[in-house]
């Protein structure tokens, strides 16, 4: 039956090639929609390189400290204090990682300057990211401890520097007017994996300052953290914990208290907000981002060929008509009407799929803005796609189901209500 | 020809239903992209009062007191406040700069702005209780600030050579010709008085220097309520910015290629070094950048929403045409030309799309009165803070920004329908008359 109706499809198709490419266009624009949207999320929650446990790594990036004695609010990170007296030794936590304000550097090399994203850190963070290393190895507790200049560059910034990826290892780079030492390269990860993106990592402990101590407050100041867990129910644990941390210290301290309402616990999949509860992803912005935009992507591509299926059940009249005066039921030529749509839609899908990744690959520089840190324009070649990013199974899942979904909701209707009229009607309808 | 089109629109309401459904739906969902869109453009089209062509930013910062290289002797007050002029005295003296200036701040480039608004007044109760807050740029006096930026006075006002001559006191202020109007009309504002009560609780008054043309201080931001006052001291040694205009004439590629090299060699004075060059038009486009992915963003939805639309249209009514041949076959025996029955298909298009524009629009009204416009709140958010340091304009006018936005979405809906139905109805215009009266 399945072959009749598919054969059927061709037919009208062939008869039809004005209506039958607009429908695939259309369908195509659809899905291409959908899934650049659906690509662009993904790519957020996915575990890419080096992100590749991103499941387990929350964020706790601000805290708001509030006055008890009516001098205000102040919001911000946390201390070299706090990381050390209050993160460091969690213990419902597998690896804690702090990072200073990550910055724009500027690395001066033969008269030239080179504007690039560094990352001020401790060794856990290479625990967090996984990072494939060409050359060398990163920096050592002992140069963390030191407050040695150690620096891991990515093969990129190798290239651009010294002219090649390897013989990096020992180099200097200037970093404003400070020498940091190379001691590793690694394979520079793509703008799109967002809090792991880096082109060179040093240790926090190189800058000055970093015990910088704010004279109201010792616990506030510019580092954000990295938790690593085993799954939620440590991570559940772990907010347990810090609200614990932050309750004690609320209750200790005389002048100021820690306002819960600021905090958010995050990780790629779900968030804690004021760290009570959990939302999931479709829960938070992203997830109704997605839910929305597909319905709204999806909706008006739907009712376009909702409208031109409509004007073509018209023209099948008399067909439909002489099938139904030979016995065929209402449903089974609904199921004829759905399954040929559907194999142009699908048709439209493969076009709108193929359609994603060439707008992927063109404007990949407008699509991922949003992952460049601020002030930095992105250029097409700053961004690097890999294979594993946009040919992801639950990609082509996705995809299948917005063509089902998008044939249900402009075949359905319009079929329904033709099918509805008397046999008698149908045949003596004018063309 | 109206009356033929209203009753063929009728008699086929429900072909044409989905269509028209359809450009209701569109129509409500365009407003908010084109508002986004038209009130961001508009806002960057304004002028910005200062002239940001062959302007370059230097970044100077300075060594951290911890490390082996600052000198304890460089990290006076004095030292800083000497080796900075020193630097500016270098920086003017190079080939192919016409003036320099420095301002001190991280991250803004046309002054330190002040996060606070100050809400200051006139002692005309009738004015202040109009009160704006004003938003704060601070300069440093005799450092050519106003000439380098190209900000221009206005007459009664000193030149801006002149102000760079000028004694300012901490207390003095300039300000925009928009604040002058504010509160004082016509008047020329040059001498009279501005006051706020500062975090102590003191009245301080504030005489007016000088009257400035109106300037945005970041190009996609709409024009505030602004005013210039002087540092008398520099507060963040750490991040000065030199300002450079370069001469008219002199190629900005080749100026930077040399100047950068001579910043990286020659501007390390006292605890201070040189770190990057860079044009103002690229300071510019980088903040900006946000703003303008979003408006593209927006731009590229309603380029989807429209190819959906004309699709739409070209398929309904090119599959009609099958039924209407006939139609249009009596019609041309009847001596209608064929721009008659483009004519009719095109009037058929554009009352559907003015009637769904209209109907679209008035539901979007509806939303917008318990909400209020995705534009106007994104004007304001720009602003910092509220609508009453905006300075006027349409946007602000609830009548005025709907009648703006619904008309540009009228525009645009009733050409993507227009193109859309002109293909069939050029095709079923040229049908022979004989062939298509000849299975009537």
């Amino acid at each position: 039956m399945l072959k009749l109706y598919f054969k059927q499809a061709v037919e009208l198709m062939k008869q039809n090639k004005l209506f039958s490419g607009i429908y695939i266009f259309g369908t195509a624009l659809a899905i291409a929609s959908t899934t650049i949207l659906a690509v662009v999320i993904y790519l957020d929650i996915a575990p890419i390189y080096p992100d590749t446990n991103r499941d387990n790594v929350y964020y706790l990036e601000i805290c708001s400290f509030k006055s008890k004695n009516d001098r205000g609010r102040y919001v911000s990170a946390y201390s070299y204090a706090a990381v050390n007296e209050w993160f460091y030794p969690l213990k419902n936590v597998k690896v804690v990682s702090a990072e200073h304000e990550s910055v724009n550097l500027i690395i001066k090399q033969d008269n030239k300057n080179y504007e690039i994203r560094g990352r001020y850190t401790d060794v856990n963070f290479f625990d967090v990211y996984h990072y494939k290393f060409i050359e060398g190895k990163p920096f050592s507790k002992a140069d963390f401890d030191g407050e040695l200049k150690k620096a891991v560059i990515s093969d990129k910034i190798a290239k651009a520097l010294f002219g090649t990826t390897t013989g990096a290892v020992g180099k200097t780079v200037k970093i404003g007017y400070q020498d940091y030492t190379v001691c590793g390269v690694i394979e520079e990860p793509s703008i799109i994996a967002g809090e792991s993106f880096a082109q060179i990592i040093m240790p926090y402990t190189s800058m000055a300052g970093y015990r910088f101590k704010h004279s109201d407050l010792a616990y506030m100041g510019n580092y954000t953290l990295r938790f690593v867990v085993e799954g939620d129910v440590q991570a559940e644990a772990l907010r347990a914990e810090l609200v614990d941390i932050f309750t004690r210290f609320s209750n200790s301290n005389p002048d100021w208290e820690i306002d819960l309402n600021y905090l958010t616990l995050r990780s790629a999949m779900r968030q804690s907000n004021d760290l009570e509860g959990w939302d999931e992803l479709f829960e938070t912005l992203a997830g109704m981002l997605l839910i929305i935009g597909v319905f709204v992507l999806l909706f008006i591509p739907a009712l376009n060929m909702s409208g031109m299926i409509s004007s073509r059940m018209d023209m099948r009249n008399m067909e439909m008509g002489v099938r139904k005066s030979f016995g065929a039921t209402r449903s089974s030529l609904l199921k004829q009407v759905i399954w040929e749509n559907l194999v142009l839609t699908i048709l439209g899908g493969i076009v709108g799929i193929v359609l994603c990744w060439l707008i992927i690959f063109c404007f990949k520089d407008m699509l991922f803005a949003t992952y460049a840190s601020e002030g930095v324009v992105l250029r097409n070649e700053d961004v690097s796609i890999t294979a594993e990013m946009i040919f992801a199974p639950a990609i082509f899942i996705f995809s299948f189901v917005c063509c089902v979904v998008l044939n249900l909701m402009s075949a359905y209707i319009p079929a329904k209500r033709a099918l509805r009229r008397p046999i008698v009607e149908m045949l003596n309808v004018k063309k | 020809m109206w009356k033929v089109i209203f009753h063929n629109l009728w008699s086929r309401r429900k072909k044409v239903g989905w269509i028209f459904t359809e450009l209701v739906i569109v129509t409500m969902i365009l407003w908010v992209l084109i508002d986004v869109s038209a009130v961001f453009l508009y806002n960057k089209s304004l002028p910005t009062g200062y002239d940001n062509d062959r302007l370059c930013l230097v970044n100077i910062r300075t060594y951290s007191e911890k490390d082996s290289i600052s000198k304890k002797e460089y990290a006076t007050e004095e030292a800083y406040n000497e080796y900075i002029e020193r630097i500016l005295r270098k920086v003017k003296s190079y080939e192919g700069v016409e003036n320099a200036s420095y301002i001190f701040t991280s991250w803004q480039y046309l002054g330190t702005a002040s996060v606070q608004n100050y809400y200051m007044k006139s002692g005309n109760e009738a004015v202040d209780s109009l009160i704006a807050p004003i938003h704060v740029m601070r300069f440093h006096p005799n450092t050519n600030y106003f000439e380098t930026y190209g900000i221009e006075t206005t007459e009664g006002s000193p030149s801006p050579e002149e102000l760079s001559k000028l004694n300012f006191a901490w207390n003095d202020a300039v300000v925009t010709e928009d604040v002058a109007k504010r509160f004082f009309g016509k008047e020329n504002a040059v001498g009279k008085k501005l006051f706020f009560i500062d975090w102590k609780k003191d009245t301080i008054w504030c005489p007016i220097r000088a009257v400035v043309k109106d300037v945005r201080h970041q190009s996609y931001r709409p024009n505030c309520a602004l005013m210039f006052r002087p540092w008398t001291k520099i507060e963040n040694y750490g991040y000065c910015k030199l300002v450079v205009r370069v001469k008219e004439g002199v190629d900005m590629g080749d100026f930077l290629n040399g100047f950068e090299e001579f910043t990286n060699k020659e501007l390390k004075m006292g605890n201070y070094y040189s770190e990057t060059v860079t044009t103002l038009n690229d300071i510019i486009k980088k903040s900006e950048n946000n703003y303008v992915t979003l408006n593209n963003i927006a731009l590229i939805l309603t380029v989807f929403f429209l190819i959906n639309l004309c699709l739409g249209v070209v398929g309904t009514f090119w599959l009609q045409t099958r039924s209407r041949v006939e139609e249009m076959g009596v019609l041309r025996t009847f001596g209608a030309t064929k721009w008659n029955i483009r004519a009719m298909l095109l009037g058929e298009g554009f009352v559907l799309s003015t009637l769904a524009a209209f109907v679209g629009c008035m539901l979007y009204l509806q939303i917008a009165l318990c909400t209020e416009f995705v534009g106007t709140k994104l004007a304001m958010s720009l602003a910092y803070h509220n609508e009453t340091n905006l300075m006027d304009s349409w946007i602000l006018h609830f009548g005025e920004h709907f009648m703006v936005i619904s008309l540009l979405c009228y525009a645009v809906i009733t050409l993507t329908v227009l193109a859309g139905i002109y293909i069939p109805a050029h095709s079923i215009s040229n049908v022979n008359p004989i062939d298509a009266l000849r299975d009537e």
